[in-house]
């Protein structure tokens, strides 16, 4: 074969790896994809509020210094963020979707709150109670998980 | 004397070039979400680096020049071009995950954000390879980038469940919750980070620089071999205090500040702070090592007068093209994306490249012409040639898996 076949050869694949990749992409999202993508989203928010508890207890224990803490409490807070943002872009496409955002929201509107009032705590007590509350969310977040995965 | 300062060109291949960002990010979240049981992945790694960096080592060893230089003559400039094109898009890339990397471990110790750090990371990197000695360089950020060792302690402080450690590493695979395509997602990628092409390149550049002759192979090998696995214990000790910390909650990692929590969590303050010191370190010397690599593999490709020791005005395309790598680096970070997602599309996108690297050396390695009776014995090509396949899997596996996994999310 020339090299102008192996040239259109490899350029229709290209092209047709291309747009099953666009299609994948672009169709709307069925039961299974707004699942797994709540998935992803309850991970993301779990994670994020365990940062913020963890971060909260090393603070009290006197473990890390304050640019680190707010570093992370910052990288914990866009991570909740996104979660959140995920979660209102996607509509559900049926009515288990639908129970599954609708137990979630909650939650993460919680959670973000509670990371909120942890990196911005200025004394321990408020801060004991901000990490207290993330620890509850994190537990909440992990009942959640286990039960969908 | 020369051979203290030869091993020390080895301590920091091996901290700035094996523990760079690809490695402490890799590695954390492997240890996160899988345990220890990607251990044997990274075991697999640093024997393969192992190998093909003695192999390029002693190719400029004996023949006086760098292997890119090699590869060119040897194969043809069209081969040669697709070696270059594969491992500059690569180099740079990891460039920039670098400066991010740094200015990641900035935003830690000053709570100011990364992308403010980076332009002045930059302009530091570029100042430092343009005046400052290649001695010191070498032992600074080797020196300093040794107290990651500060991972092994903090470790050992955690009190970790080592029966289930064991279990993990001797009976690998996913863990309830996860699943193999992202087991083996994350096998690709701790493996890319392990064999990332600018590692041999810069060593074999170095090689040179540093006028190696024959008489040097026996230090090379030193460097090789003790360097590469001390690179790699303590990339298994930062896999092994994210498992102990994050395994039991369940919780991923995704930032830098999270890496370095298990440190703070064992030995407060102190360790947190040696840990920043560390990245830093490891970070800066990758960048350092990435940006002449990109001026070492297309002045070498295009026959210019090459080398950080050369006077700038007397190797100005190979300082231009060094310049437009650390450019290019901070343009991409200037995109917003977030340095540790840039270091995980590195990481996929070097897997792929990895044959164009290696290949060639093995090639070359085997030439008479070059090595005379130094080439290759049936060990090394043994070693070699099976690494080729294990490299040619990965490169093939790498985006298929990013694709299925969604970069590993699951």
């Amino acid at each position: 074969m020339r090299g102008r076949g192996r040239m259109w050869i490899a350029a229709t694949a290209l092209v047709l790896l291309w747009t099953g990749f666009a299609y994948d992409l672009s169709r709307p999202p069925d039961g299974s994809d707004y699942h797994r993508t709540v998935l992803q989203i309850t991970r993301t928010a779990h994670d994020a509020a365990a940062t913020g508890a963890l971060i909260g207890r090393q603070q009290l224990d006197g473990q890390v210094f304050g640019p680190f803490a707010v570093s992370a409490y910052r990288d914990a807070t866009r991570a909740m963020g996104s979660a959140r943002r995920r979660l209102t872009e996607q509509a559900p496409p049926d009515g288990t979707s639908m129970a599954q955002r609708d137990r979630i929201a909650p939650i993460l509107g919680a959670a973000a709150d509670h990371l909120g009032d942890a990196a911005s705590a200025r004394d321990d007590a408020r801060l004991r109670a901000a990490v207290d509350d993330l620890e509850h969310d994190v537990r909440q977040l992990a009942t959640l998980l286990r039960a969908w995965q | 004397m020369k051979r203290v300062l030869s091993i020390a060109l080895g301590i920091l291949t091996a901290i700035g070039g094996f523990v760079d960002i690809g490695d402490i990010v890799a590695n954390s979240e492997a240890g996160a979400r899988f345990g220890v049981a990607h251990a044997w992945v990274l075991a697999v790694g640093v024997v393969g680096i192992c190998s093909y960096a003695e192999m390029s080592g002693r190719v400029s060893a004996v023949s006086g020049r760098a292997v890119f230089d090699l590869v060119r003559e040897r194969l043809g400039p069209r081969v040669a071009l697709a070696n270059l094109a594969g491992s500059l898009l690569v180099t740079v890339l990891t460039l920039g995950a670098e400066l991010g990397g740094v200015g990641l471990a900035l935003q830690l110790a000053s709570s100011v954000d990364y992308l403010l750090w980076v332009p002045v990371v930059a302009v530091v990197l570029w100042v430092a390879l343009w005046r400052v000695k290649f001695s010191m360089l070498e032992n600074v950020f080797g020196l300093t980038g040794l107290v990651l060792i500060v991972f092994v302690v903090a470790f050992l402080r955690l009190r970790p469940d080592t029966g289930a450690l064991w279990h993990q590493a001797t009976d690998p695979g996913p863990p309830a919750g996860e699943d193999w395509g992202t087991y083996w997602f994350f096998a690709v990628a701790l493996f890319a980070s392990a064999l990332t092409p600018y590692e041999v390149f810069f060593f074999s550049s170095g090689a040179v620089e540093e006028q190696w002759t024959a008489k040097d192979l026996r230090t090379a090998r030193f460097n090789v071999f003790l360097g590469f696995p001390l690179g790699g214990l303590l990339a298994f000790a930062i896999m092994l205090s994210s498992a102990t910390v994050f395994g039991p909650r369940q919780m991923s990692v995704d930032t830098l500040a999270q890496v370095a929590m298990p440190t703070a969590l064992a030995l407060g303050k102190l360790g947190l702070a040696a840990a920043i010191l560390g990245f830093f370190a490891a970070t800066f010397g990758a960048a350092m090592e990435t940006g002449l690599s990109t001026g070492y593999t297309v002045a070498q490709y295009f026959g210019w007068d090459w080398g950080k020791l050369r006077r700038p005005r007397d190797a100005a395309r190979f300082h231009t093209v060094l310049i437009i790598g650390i450019v290019v680096g901070v343009a991409l970070l200037m995109t917003t994306i977030d340095p540790i997602q840039l270091t995980e599309y590195t990481l996929v996108f070097s897997a792929v490249a990895l044959p164009l690297t290696y290949l060639p050396i093995l090639v070359v390695a085997n030439d008479r012409d070059y090595l005379g009776d130094r080439v290759n014995g049936r060990l090394a090509n043994s070693v070699g040639s099976v690494y080729l396949i294990v490299v040619v899997a990965a490169a093939v596996a790498a985006i298929p898996l990013m694709l299925i996994t969604r970069m590993g999310g699951g």
